[in-house]
């Protein structure tokens, strides 16, 4: 297997996958080439380098979200620093969007995410099923209703407001 | 056939169907309304669902890949203690160095405060050894005179490489590159409203809030390889001795090239 060549081909998807996934471009670029690190470490059939980066990636932000977590905790009542000027309107729409979406993301259960976001970079159903650790015939079902899931809280008010801040 | 299942109607849409089982399901929606208007919700939600996940895409600047894959190759050439020791190491030694300028700021005559003094004073002043790769720093905001005011802060390349990300630069905001001796990658920035902030990691630097301001980066002529891109796009990239300037490049010689964000 070319590394570089499955790098070209997986990067793209596997660093827009984390950047939804966490909300954070740094993060996502981190995250991305710490999985690649380990493959090159790896000998891994070709046709499971897919799923097996996948899996490897959401390990690493379940562990970087534990860290995160504690994190905040300690910093928990630190005043924000950060002050900015009004946006314009059509700005200020886009980023409410933005938060929305962002709130959904965060607020969907874990597995949900992923075979929300897999789907999205047209995994098959196997691979998914794979990397989230369920029975292949249940994928299409999980995804149903992770996707209802989804539309509900999108077009809930308090989410709404809440992204109005 | 009884109604089709949530799981299969999915399955249907993302071409998970085949065969006897698609040419069946077919043959029922064309039937059946009800199973029909199900599927239709279901595409309906995958849209917006698309839709919604493509707000919070950025695009991938066109080297970023490239970047990207040497850096992982690099790592990989490193045992996991080096590249622990070298990360911990690394914060502490930038803590430290941080917390000493800060200590050494407030004693009067030390040199730290001189410089940053002058700092606060001059437009483009010295380098303030104490806010070297701070993880983060402002630049003066509260005082008028400090609304002129740029602030300045320098990175060590990492493996021979930097990259330099300006974020919210307004329109006729300008950047200057200039290409120096050294190692050492400096940027000075400032904004009229004062706001320009940095952050800075291994071989990155960043600059938030820049507006309609100015940013000034010394690039080191003996670095590997230098990016800078401002709000996502890349407005220069140097790979040894090739330099490409895909910005929109107000003059350049071979010392200088200033671009002014559109």
């Amino acid at each position: 297997m070319s590394y570089e060549a499955a790098f070209q081909r997986l990067y793209p998807s596997l660093f827009r996958y984390l950047q939804r996934l966490t909300g954070d471009e740094d993060v996502a670029e981190d995250l991305a080439q710490e999985t690649f690190v380990r493959l090159l470490r790896q000998s891994i059939p070709e046709d499971e380098v897919r799923p097996w980066i996948f899996t490897v990636a959401m390990n690493l932000v379940r562990d970087r979200a534990r860290k995160t977590d504690r994190r905040q905790r300690l910093l928990q009542g630190a005043p924000e620093l950060v002050t900015r000027a009004p946006l314009p309107d059509e700005e200020l729409e886009r980023k409410e969007r933005v938060t929305r979406v962002r709130r959904v993301l965060d607020r969907l259960p874990e597995r949900d995410r992923q075979l929300l976001l897999m789907r999205e970079e047209g995994f098959k159903y196997e691979e998914i099923a794979r990397v989230v650790g369920v029975a292949p015939a249940s994928v299409g079902t999980l995804i149903a209703r992770a996707l209802k899931r989804f539309v509900a809280m999108y077009d809930a008010p308090e989410v709404m407001d809440d992204a109005r801040g | 056939m009884t109604h089709a299942a949530e799981g299969l109607l999915q399955a249907w849409i993302d071409g998970e169907v085949d065969g006897s089982a698609a040419a069946e399901l077919d043959r029922h929606l064309s039937g059946c309304a009800l199973c029909m208007a199900e599927a239709r919700r279901l595409r309906a939600a995958a849209t917006q669902l698309t839709g919604a996940l493509s707000l919070l895409d950025t695009p991938l600047p066109a080297e970023a890949g490239e970047q990207a894959w040497w850096r992982a190759r690099q790592a990989a050439r490193r045992p996991a203690f080096a590249r622990f020791t070298e990360s911990v190491l690394g914060r502490a030694a930038v803590l430290t160095l941080f917390a000493a300028g800060v200590a050494s700021a407030a004693l009067p005559g030390s040199p730290v405060r001189e410089a940053i003094s002058s700092l606060l004073a001059d437009d483009a002043g010295p380098a303030a050894p104490g806010a070297t790769e701070a993880p983060e720093a402002r630049a003066p905001s509260a005082a008028p005179e400090a609304a002129a005011a740029r602030a300045e802060m320098a990175v060590l390349p990492a493996d021979g490489r930097v990259r330099v990300l300006i974020w919210s630069a307004a329109p006729d905001a300008t950047v200057t590159v200039n290409f120096v001796a050294g190692e050492r990658v400096t940027v000075r920035a400032g904004g009229e409203l004062g706001e320009v902030r940095f952050r800075s990691g291994p071989g990155r630097l960043e600059v938030y809030d820049l507006g309609p301001g100015q940013a000034t980066v010394d690039l080191p002529r003996s670095l590997a390889q230098a990016s800078i891109e401002v709000d996502g796009r890349q407005y220069l990239f140097q790979d040894g001795d090739r330099l490409r300037t895909p910005g929109p490049v107000s003059s350049r010689t071979a010392q200088t090239v200033v671009f002014r964000v559109p």
